[in-house]
């Protein structure tokens, strides 16, 4: 039984494109088969984060004007077989497509793969109804700013007026230091402010940029704090009970950085 | 001069307070229209037992409450009452 998950925000720049790339690789490296669609017409940017830019041919525009099949535009992962990316196009713009056109797209890849992730542009016209129409469910990506957060709360009034069940909150870009101070909102507040329930929490982590200059999503890294974060959220989606991360003690912080010299 | 020795809110709370009010009125989508339909409503329930003049009837959406602590917003009406109805 394969899932259509739609990634969202409301908000640019909250770390949608990057949630999905690690999601969509860290499902695949679970073994299970894995397609990434890009919804975000013409700023097409999940190929880049995921290291694919250069093998791009056809897009999801050209697939769903007929002008290729749907296994010609697929491009296959660098590191996973059983992962494969459909890139947007970069100069047409979102009412190229329809949310039938999508619903039918959504339902093609059903047919291969395990799981469906398909990254919303931000904003809540067209683009966001094409990505959500061929979706069972949605995860809402946000950080701890006030701006962000009364997006994500417009997003979810709009995720609940469509048909899917309740979207499920990833709160990125924690800074620990910052919520220590009182200087940073909470996942509580958060999290009871949209009163929706947790799919996981991101630490602001650096090891975020290194791993996107790099085109290689950092849930492949096993030192990377953010990297564990989403191989954490992974399992839940996969059905496993995972704790949420501990971000705030810092003996384990510091037993993570004495097991990295020693391996060092 | 206490005011020197009180602390200032953590900066998360205050965007925690302001994020709630600013949701208030996101959600009811058209506050304004929203208000004026609720105002209706209540002063039709209101005139079976008091006479009031529905001019001074004020009602609104604010964030203070009487001794300053909770910062949640609140629905607050201010209704003069002219007489009672006797019963």
């Amino acid at each position: 039984m394969s899932e259509v998950l739609v990634i969202t925000s409301g908000k640019g720049g909250v770390g949608k494109t990057t949630t999905t790339a690690n999601l969509g690789t860290g499902l695949a490296a679970q073994g299970k088969k894995v397609a990434l669609v890009d919804a975000d017409i013409g700023l097409r940017n999940l190929d880049v984060i995921m290291g694919l830019e250069k093998r791009i041919v056809y897009d999801l525009i050209d697939v769903v004007e007929g002008n290729c099949r749907l296994k010609q535009a697929l491009i296959r992962d660098k590191n996973f077989p059983n992962l494969s990316l459909l890139p947007t196009a970069q100069t047409k713009d979102k009412n190229a497509v329809n949310p039938e056109q999508m619903r039918k797209l959504c339902n093609q890849l059903r047919e291969e793969f395990d799981y469906v992730l398909i990254d919303c542009p931000a904003g809540i016209e067209q683009g966001f109804k094409n990505a959500i129409a061929g979706a069972d469910k949605a995860f809402v990506v946000t950080t701890p700013e006030i701006s962000a957060v009364r997006d994500a709360d417009r997003i979810i009034g709009l995720l609940e007026a469509s048909e899917l069940p309740p979207p499920l909150l990833i709160l990125n870009r924690i800074k620990p230091d910052m919520v220590k101070r009182g200087d940073m909102m909470t996942l509580e507040d958060v999290a009871d402010i949209l009163a929706i329930d947790v799919l996981g929490i991101v630490p602001d982590d650096e090891s975020i940029i290194v791993s996107s200059n790099r085109g290689e999503p950092c849930v492949l890294d096993d030192k990377s704090l953010a990297g564990q974060a989403f191989r954490d959220i992974v399992k839940r989606i996969l059905g496993e009970t995972v704790p949420l991360m501990d971000l705030f003690n810092d003996t384990k912080f510091l037993a993570r950085l004495k097991n990295f010299f020693t391996r060092a | 001069m206490l005011g020197i020795f009180k602390k200032t809110a953590p900066s998360k709370d205050v965007a925690r307070d302001r994020l709630k009010m600013i949701l208030v009125t996101d959600r009811m989508d058209g506050s304004a229209h929203v208000l004026e339909m609720m105002k209706n409503e209540l002063l039709m329930v209101i005139q079976k037992y008091l006479h009031i003049d529905e001019n001074d009837f004020d009602l609104q959406i604010c964030q203070q409450s009487h001794d300053g602590d909770d910062e949640s917003p609140r629905l607050r009406a201010d209704i003069p009452i002219k007489s009672v109805k006797r019963r």
